[in-house]
């Protein structure tokens, strides 16, 4: 029996301490935009976050989340619209879409502790994620316009702040 | 024969709303591929009293655009953003029959350029009915109303289609005239994906995610060698094993149901197997290479392609040129792997699958159950990655048994490792090439001979006992015959082997194509580009060995070569100019470059490495490509994108093996493929044709390799001619 939060959610899972958290998370709750690729952790087609890291669920024990905090894609944001997910629209990046969950789960949980990375940040979080489509230049742009938008945020968010500031 | 009506009825298009048939017959089609047995009626559109406009996409999403591509062809002529569309898969039917394969299938980069016009045609008639429609209803002249986003425009006020459709229903098929190019509002402008949305959120649904009250989720045990069946086996306590809930036998091996994927695993590792294994058992890659090299030493083959004497015309060169190339089995390697969702019970067959061959689907369906196909239905998923893999139907096959064998509702699925192992092969190929130059330089001669297993004979094995006959009653001969023309059109006798050397695009009055077909036993399938993967390898590169020989610049060599065909003499200047060939974008890197015809485009690429210590590395890759009319341009360059990194990696990294005939690699480890930290920049320049649109999700691939190749010779100095390429 293990006890976790995802998306969220207090979810406890009735199954064996060794059980991949993919197959709990896809087999036994149903939720599928986690996806299956390879089983050993070198795709990155299953990746979630685990108290906000990029982690590969297909080799993550169930029991090793127990009191911890797991977002999928379906937790990623509200209504589709994160950031990395408005770039991925702006871009065109998706092709057969199979690898993308686990993509924007990598790019998001890189851009959430890089505001602004370099080509050589995004090669070393996403070449874990393998793409068999080719979308790798868009995913690359897609990165860098992501931290855009959340930067504009920011900025934005940081001129509401100031202008309450003023006005209290 | 049916009536139409109940062929709508078995269609699942309800009546209520207006249906709009098509029958191509009669109308002046610019189907590049049109056969004469092109009476077909299409049902592709639906509009409902509620204001639904629906399509029916009778080609599948595999990442390759089309859902958006075709829906774009629609929203033209019913003047309506793609977004209004509502799109629906198309169920088994003969109205959704590819019309250049006789068989409900997507491949071959036929959809957008197959159904260019017809889909144009079936939106033209929509617009056309609700536009009499409308104004009978409203009392007025027709040309007084404009129609436009789902809406009919009626002096100042808007009134959905819906109004209409009812009224619509009842008249008769006009005659249409389609939009003229330069009013077009979505073709070749539109370019947001219909499907991004839910490949973003991951609500989109993939053949692996379908899900079914009690389903069992399956894992298979297979003989290590392809072909192998079941001779006997133990359970070991399988059954036992927490959350089982059967364990049965299929030929192919013994499954084991769970509640999980990860619980079916566990089980099936207890369960010990004695194979029936083929011939395939006793053959080895070294063995099945020394066979191919002998065969290539002493055999003639058969021809393909023969025009003038290329034997006479080489003795006679001022130079002759020969060299040998190679190119390994390549598995697909689709980032979903193969699965499907069989619900069967004693009146139906319902099958969830990510599938390009529907109908085979169902007919394999009916071989296994017994069930008249009616009673089958397919429906169709999204499909993570086709690549041709998806054109055969094991998985189908093998989930559908092991339903009937278990009474269960299941969720058949592969793991990576039985992906890899049980794919339908790129097959092999090894080839000589021979030529003359004359004393002008230029090529006098031209001959291509091919060691290759065919790939017709195992899709044909697989489709023949339960689809032949349901499609073509004449029996298997005749079935055979249409099947290979369908496919291969002037090829019947020689299936892919010789597909993209047939279609030699230099001037040379001498030409010799020639092929002898081998099979190991390892089953061979279509695999992205099919022939034209490793041929335009073996002719990019000996034309690039050419240029050498006569010592003139690899560009205008060719060139000179080209003055017969303007498009891909186009393409390869457009890809020399952009890239800047000649003058490398940066300090040590070096440059190829290859061009290709296939599936109806154009493409050239001109490829920028670098060698840093024995390593390769991929720099950029400029595109040039000519793929006729655009309808999606953003889309087309995905593809193009798309191509040159499936290219790509094959040319560097793929190659399956075999030992005692098991395939040797099992997952991304051993079979790897380039990741983002290794692809090159690329960028893609797009001919604005006026030519019928040429295919796109394909002809991306053939010239990677030998671009690749080409740009390492003029780094190294080392002509590599084997695939896959690795510097000595």
């Amino acid at each position: 029996m293990t006890q976790f939060t995802l998306n969220g959610k207090t979810t406890t899972i009735d199954a064996e301490a060794d059980m991949p958290l993919l197959w709990a998370i896809r087999d036994l709750v149903g939720l599928t935009g986690t996806k299956y690729g390879c089983g050993q952790g070198l795709c990155g087609a299953c990746t979630v976050h685990i108290d906000g890291v990029a982690m590969r669920s297909c080799i993550t024990p169930l029991a090793s989340v127990a009191g911890k905090s797991v977002t999928t894609i379906e937790g990623l944001s509200q209504s589709g619209d994160h950031p990395v997910q408005q770039a991925w629209i702006q871009n065109n990046v998706p092709q057969c879409g199979y690898c993308q969950p686990g993509q924007i789960m990598s790019a998001s949980a890189l851009l959430a502790s890089n505001s602004n990375p370099s080509d050589t940040d995004i090669d070393r979080a996403m070449s874990g994620n393998l793409c068999r489509c080719g979308t790798y230049m868009r995913i690359r742009k897609a990165i860098h316009d992501a931290a855009d938008i959340m930067n504009n945020q920011q900025n934005a968010a940081s001129a509401v702040q100031y202008q309450d500031n003023l006005g209290s | 024969m049916q009536n139409r009506r109940d062929f709508l009825k078995t269609l699942g298009i309800v009546s209520t709303g207006l249906v709009i048939e098509i029958s191509l017959s009669g109308c002046s089609t610019r189907l590049p591929n049109a056969t004469d047995t092109a009476f077909q009626p299409n049902a592709w559109l639906q509009i409902t009293p509620d204001n639904q406009i629906v399509f029916y996409l009778c080609s599948v999403e595999m990442g390759q655009g089309t859902m958006t591509g075709m829906t774009t062809l629609i929203a033209e002529e019913l003047n309506t953003a793609p977004h209004l569309i509502t799109v629906k898969t198309a169920p088994v039917n003969k109205a959704f029959i590819n019309p250049v394969y006789g068989v409900q299938v997507t491949g071959g980069s036929t959809s957008v350029r197959n159904y260019y016009t017809s889909l144009r045609i079936a939106g033209a008639q929509a617009r056309e009915m609700l536009r009499a429609a409308a104004a009978l209803q409203l009392e007025t002249n027709p040309d007084t109303l404009d129609l436009r986003d789902g809406h009919v425009i009626h002096r100042d006020t808007r009134i959905p289609f819906g109004q209409f459709a009812q009224s619509a229903s009842r008249l008769s098929l006009p005659d249409v005239e389609l939009k003229a190019d330069k009013d077009f509002r979505f073709i070749g402008k539109h370019n947001a994906r219909l499907d991004a949305q839910m490949k973003v959120r991951g609500t989109g649904l993939y053949g692996i995610d379908t899900k079914l009250p009690d389903l069992a989720i399956a894992a298979l045990k297979r003989c290590p060698v392809n072909g192998g069946t079941v001779k006997s086996w133990q359970l070991n306590g399988a059954d036992q094993m927490p959350r089982v809930k059967a364990v049965v036998e299929i030929p192919t091996g013994v499954a084991v149901l769970a509640d999980s994927f990860w619980h079916a695993q566990k089980a099936l590792e207890k369960i010990t197997v004695d194979w029936d294994l083929p011939p395939l058992a006793k053959r080895s890659t070294p063995d099945i290479k020394a066979e191919f090299n002998r065969l290539l030493d002493e055999e003639s083959g058969r021809s393909a392609l023969s025009k003038g004497d290329a034997d006479d015309a080489i003795e006679d060169a001022a130079k002759q040129v020969s060299a040998r190339y190679t190119a390994p089995y390549l598995a697909h390697a689709t980032m979903e792997p193969m699965n499907c969702t069989v619900l069967l019970t004693d009146e139906r067959c319902d099958i969830w699958a990510p599938t390009q061959a529907t109908d085979v689907s169902a007919a394999i369906a009916e071989e296994v159950t017994g069930l008249r196909r009616s009673n089958i239905h397919i429906h169709t998923t999204l499909i993570g990655g086709g690549f041709g893999r998806r054109l055969n139907v094991d998985y189908v096959l093998e989930a559908t048994q092991i339903a009937k064998a278990s009474g269960l509702p299941v969720k058949l699925v592969f793991s990576r490792e039985d992906d890899t192992r049980h794919d339908f092969y790129r097959p092999a190929a090894h080839t000589q090439m021979r030529a003359g130059l004359d004393r002008n330089n230029r090529i006098i001669g031209w001959q291509h001979k091919n060691v290759c297993p065919t790939i017709l004979a195992y899709t044909a094995q697989e489709m023949a006992p339960a689809v032949l006959p349901a499609w073509l009653p004449d029996g298997m001969v005749r079935a055979s015959a249409n099947m290979g023309a369908s496919l291969y059109g002037p090829l019947l006798a020689d299936p892919p082997s010789s597909e993209g050397a047939i279609e030699y695009g230099y001037d040379v009055d001498d030409v010799e194509v020639r092929v002898i077909n081998t099979d190991p036993g390892l089953r061979t399938g279509f695999w992205r580009s099919v022939g034209h993967s490793f041929n335009a390898f073996m002719i990019e590169s000996f034309m690039d060995e050419l240029a050498h020989q006569a010592g003139q610049d690899p560009v205008e060599f060719r060139l000179r070569h080209l003055q017969g065909n303007p498009r891909m003499a186009r393409v390869l200047k457009l890809a020399a100019e952009k890239g800047g060939w000649g003058t490398p974008s940066a300090p040590g890197v070096k440059q190829g470059i290859a061009v290709h015809p296939s599936f109806g485009s154009y493409v050239a690429q001109l490829v920028e490495i670098k060698v840093e210590n024995g390593d390769i590395k991929l720099h950029r890759v400029v595109v040039a490509a000519d793929c006729g009319k655009l309808v999606n341009p953003d889309i087309v360059t995905m593809q193009m994108e798309s191509g040159v990194i499936f290219g790509l990696t094959a040319a560097l990294k793929g190659d399956i093996t075999l030992k005692d005939g098991a395939v040797q690699q099992g997952n991304f480890g051993d079979y790897p493929l380039l990741r983002l930290n290794e692809a090159p920049l690329i960028e893609v320049h797009l001919v604005q044709s006026q030519d019928d649109p040429g295919g796109v999700g394909e002809p991306g691939v053939p010239p990677a390799a030998p671009a690749l190749a080409n740009a390492i010779f003029a780094a190294t100095g080392q002509r590599l001619r084997d695939l896959p390429l690795r510097l000595s």
